[in-house]
């Protein structure tokens, strides 16, 4: 059988503040293959966010083990280069940094990385061209518009050749419009880059058009209630929004993270 | 719009500054007060012009002292602060001592230093140096500490060591906070200088302020509180100067 890219193994991380202690992921299993295109939805507060920072060692697991490849995340050390290398975390804001261009934003990761030479150059122009943002390469995050800033988000942290794409409701603070567009947009980068990508979201609608498989979390402490196989064909368009499959899937995520809200009322 | 909007930026001050000392000289008229109490400005340009050779020295002194006090006490507090904020014992050993430096009043202090390292000017740069760089410490430490964490995530995620961190994100994110240690240390520098000259030594603006004052010769004595005013107002515009060409991003 083929080694799952990302392995977690009853994942627990316990906040301690002074005044509480808060568990903000409890005991979290699954595997995902490589390829793969899985989205994390809950409520907020499920530790949606807690689980992909976990992943990329932004946060040190309380108990539990991690693996990527099959090769464990050290627990007391700082992760590998190679292991951290695979992988490419998108912000929820665009998280950009207004005193570099567009063109520097980009580019940051291969500076801390120390990925020089003729390729990494040419992989900012072939991933800046991508987004259609050429024009705008020397502008400054101020001068361009919301969803020009996301997408910048979007290939600053693809700019290594990540082989796993942790995605933070990446779109969730632009218009109606912007978001699903850069959702299509998104879809096409995974079906030419063949990516394992986890995104999280609380939008049912987006983990259904998105991804093959949708793990749905719940609160209180945050963990996995349910698992759901997204059986739609590829290449997803907008238009399956209103079929009849697309709705009944709609309609079971929503009651599963509706009995969730339920729950904690009682 | 906006030419208009700076137009009145230089104006204003301008007409404002005109019309306070035409108040000035029509109260001095109205109330006849004696020219040796409190002299008119006119009559204060005039001694600043006439005997701007007798208060040369004093004035470059007294810049020497503030910008070398200045431009040592700057990179000291910076340097600190990125050391106290990344070593939390450090930050432990030092907080109450920076503090205890930036609200005891360095009047206090400079008499001893004069026991101690005599009447010159190294003393008074040290002096303006202790008062000057523990507000450019604490500033600069809160822009260290008070970086966005998810800025601070961005650099988890590339696995920054705590160099590239500091210089890729947390400098520049804190630059606003750094500046205003900045100005502050240059409001310092001046006070502390001019404090110092107060105290000892027949050196400095400070110190010609008391000698005038003195002999009664309160022309002269304000002329040398212009001369004070102007490098401090110099000092602070070169800094705000500095300030827009670098942070361009915050508007």
């Amino acid at each position: 059988m083929q080694e799952p890219k990302i392995k977690f193994n009853n994942v627990t991380k316990i906040f301690k503040t002074n005044r509480q202690t808060i568990t903000a992921v409890k005991d979290v299993s699954f595997n995902i293959d490589e390829g793969d295109f899985v989205s994390l939805i809950g409520p907020s507060g499920c530790g949606k966010s807690t689980v992909i920072r976990l992943l990329d060692d932004i946060i040190k697991p309380t108990q539990g083990d991690i693996y990527i490849d099959g090769e464990a995340i050290p627990k007391r050390k700082k992760i590998s280069p190679e292991q951290i290398k695979k992988m490419g975390f998108i912000f929820q804001q665009p998280n950009l940094l207004p005193w570099m261009t567009v063109r520097q934003n980009v580019s940051l990761p291969l500076k801390v990385f120390g990925l020089k030479g003729k390729k990494w150059d040419d992989n900012v122009d072939r991933l800046i061209e991508m987004v259609g943002m050429t024009e705008y390469e020397n502008a400054y995050p101020t001068e361009i518009s919301g969803g020009m800033v996301q997408r910048v988000g979007v290939i600053r942290a693809m700019v290594h050749d990540p082989e796993i794409l942790l995605m933070d409701e990446p779109f969730g603070a632009l218009d109606e419009m912007t978001r699903e567009q850069l959702n299509i947009e998104l879809l096409d980068i995974w079906r030419k880059t063949k990516k394992t990508i986890i995104f999280i979201t609380h939008n049912v609608e987006e983990a259904i058009l998105l991804s093959s498989k949708s793990y749905v979390m719940g609160t209180n402490p945050g963990r996995i209630v349910a698992e759901v196989d997204i059986d739609l064909p590829r290449p997803r368009t907008l238009d399956m929004i209103i079929t009849k499959k697309f709705i009944e899937y709609e309609e079971e995520l929503t009651n599963l993270i509706g009995e969730i809200d339920l729950s904690k009322i009682k | 719009m906006k030419r208009r909007e700076k137009l009145i930026g230089i104006i204003a001050p301008i007409v404002m500054f005109l019309l306070l000392f035409a108040l000035w000289e029509v109260v001095l008229k109205v109330f006849d007060i004696p020219r040796w109490i409190l002299p008119g400005p006119i009559a204060i340009f005039q001694s600043m012009i006439v005997n701007f050779m007798d208060f040369w020295p004093h004035i470059w002194m007294s810049i020497v002292t503030i910008f070398s006090g200045f431009a040592i006490a700057v990179p000291i507090g910076i340097v600190l602060a990125a050391l106290i904020t990344n070593y939390k014992l450090l930050n432990a050993a030092l907080d109450p001592y920076i503090i205890f430096l930036v609200v005891t009043p360095l009047v206090t202090l400079v008499p001893l230093l004069m026991y101690f390292l005599g009447f010159g000017i190294n003393v008074r740069i040290i002096a303006v140096i202790i008062q000057s760089f523990a507000i450019v410490n604490m500033n600069a430490a809160t822009g260290f500490n008070n970086v966005e964490r998810i800025r601070l995530e961005l650099m988890s995620s590339v696995r920054a060591n705590r160099l590239q961190a500091f210089s890729r994100v947390i400098f520049p994110s804190s630059l606003p906070d750094v500046f205003t240690g900045i100005k502050l240390c240059g409001i310092f520098a001046t006070t502390a200088c001019v404090s110092v000259e107060y105290v000892g030594g027949n050196e400095g603006l400070g110190s010609q302020i008391i000698r005038y004052t003195q002999f009664i010769n309160t022309e002269k004595a304000f002329a040398c509180i212009f001369f004070v005013a102007i490098i401090g107002i110099t000092l602070y515009s070169l800094i705000s100067f500095a300030e827009k060409k670098i942070i361009k991003w915050s508007i």
